[in-house]
């Protein structure tokens, strides 16, 4: 799963927030909540698809913004998290 | 009370690339969930303020007494099922979930709930992920059994995206006019006050109506065997309660103090009108079962609570209508139990939905009398006695 972490979060988010016909204008690093793509509800099912789908765990305090803005800082928090438990 | 606020919602527009915006996003361990305390009060009451009730003013003295009453001091307070606030960057609170421990038993087995409620966010632009936070905060709390009865379309959407269905049995509410015209004035006269002066006009035409026998929905039940109803005190509430909510297998573990402070709550709903707690009696005076509701002339009555013995649920219902329709009563609505949602049915009432019973466990065995109707979560067990639902505070 490491190895397409980035690509099937971006499928993820694309399959089900994108409403743009351009599925591919969305940039890695394009902010997601100022986009208006992904709110409080739409974080909650990004945080069940990283917990179940990735294997991540997430402890609340580390959903914020730094971590779950773009595709690029998710792919990012999840290797970090997945290189923490391989280690 | 679920509901999270809109003003200043981040609105879709052009792409702009994450941390770039020139307003400095909050790092991850400044803003924090914790447990509610003391001094959160003013600064929750002020949120309440604003998005549930007047935005204009200030939180009156009342509002936060009463909320830290509920919240700080509830009877059956538990240090680690408390209503948690969000801390923003700025170390503001930005978010609030309440949360009210519940004890229930189980097939006479304890077990600890909690309802949570007044779910509310300021500012969601800065603080997006807040309400997410909180209600994530909740559910991961010692509690075995999680439950809302006032989830509305956005709070719900955020219990879906968490893999929850409504609990469609305890989520609609009912609606029995009694009074045609009355109804449609009274209803009106919510959106527009000055409506309200049609009252007296509407009251003639229902009488008339009724006159002539064209008031398909007056209640004139002449009850299978025999009914009494007369108003009770705590005393005799307190002492029937318990029994009748023993038919559940799953229901509040109430005992006198505990239901004397639940009912001293639900006593005072001012937007409601003054409350009625009647107690139905059959054939030797035995207890068939009570209603607690609030009723004002020419308004809608709100029923808090109905509970009966199985064989006589039609009879309370029936009594409750009557009574209702003799004091003035346009209408009367209350949420739906599967005990006597088709007793309500046949008596013509209507079935809607405002906001919507969620629950999470990971305990099937707990979910599986609610699942079939066998369970006693809502009205006094719930959310609905306290009186941030349908109190002034002035």
């Amino acid at each position: 799963m490491q190895g397409d972490v980035e690509a099937s979060i971006r499928d993820f988010i694309v399959d089900n927030f994108l409403f743009r016909d351009d599925r591919d204008s969305l940039s890695d690093t394009e902010s997601l909540l100022e986009g208006g793509l992904i709110d409080s509800t739409g974080v909650l099912e990004l945080v069940a698809f990283l917990e179940t789908e990735v294997g991540i765990e997430i402890a609340d305090a580390e959903i914020v913004p730094e971590n779950l803005d773009s595709i690029r800082s998710i792919a990012t928090y999840a290797k970090t998290k997945l290189a923490q438990v391989a280690a | 009370m679920l509901e999270i606020e809109t003003r200043n919602s981040a609105r879709p527009g052009a792409p702009r690339q994450a941390g770039q915006t020139g307003k400095e996003m909050p790092a991850p361990q400044e803003s924090a969930v914790r447990a509610l305390e003391p001094a959160d009060i003013p600064a929750v009451a002020n949120q309440f303020q604003r998005i549930f009730r007047d935005p204009r003013k200030q939180a009156p003295d009342s509002l936060r007494a009463y909320l830290a009453d509920l919240f700080l001091h509830h009877h059956w307070r538990e240090p680690d099922l408390a209503s948690r606030v969000y801390i923003d960057a700025q170390g503001q609170v930005g978010g609030f979930i309440g949360v009210l421990p519940l004890r229930l038993l189980f097939n006479a087995r304890p077990v600890r709930a909690a309802v949570a409620g007044s779910l509310m966010v300021d500012n969601r632009a800065e603080n997006p992920l807040a309400g997410a936070r909180l209600l994530r905060s909740f559910l991961a709390g010692p509690q075995d059994l999680s439950i809302t009865e006032s989830a509305n379309r956005l709070s719900m959407g955020m219990w879906e995206r968490l893999g929850h269905e409504p609990e469609v049995a305890y989520s609609m509410d009912w609606l029995r006019v009694l009074r045609p015209a009355g109804f449609a004035v009274a209803a009106l006269g919510h959106w527009l006050r000055p409506a309200r002066v049609l009252a007296p006009v509407a009251s003639l035409a229902d009488n008339i109506g009724n006159r002539m026998g064209r008031n398909a929905l007056r209640p004139d039940f002449r009850t299978r065997g025999h009914a009494d109803d007369r108003e009770v005190g705590d005393e005799e509430l307190i002492e029937h309660i318990p029994h009748f909510a023993e038919q559940y297998s799953l229901r509040p573990d109430w005992d006198e103090a505990a239901l004397r402070w639940f009912l001293e709550h639900a006593d005072r709903k001012e937007r409601y009108g003054e409350i009625s707690r009647r107690m139905v009696y059959g054939r030797g005076g035995a207890p068939l079962g009570f209603y607690i509701y609030h009723k004002r002339a020419r308004d809608v009555g709100r029923v808090l609570q109905i509970m009966a013995r199985p064989d006589a649920a039609g009879r309370v219902v029936e009594s409750l209508l009557n009574h209702a329709y003799a004091n003035g009563c346009v209408a009367l609505r209350g949420r739906s139990h599967p005990q006597i949602t088709g007793i309500l049915m046949r008596r013509k009432s209507l079935f809607y939905c405002l906001s919507s019973t969620v629950v999470h466990s990971k305990n099937r065995d707990l979910l599986a009398p609610i699942r079939s109707g066998d369970a006693l979560i809502t009205g006094l067990a719930g959310e609905a006695w306290t009186r941030i639902i349908g109190g002034e505070f002035t």
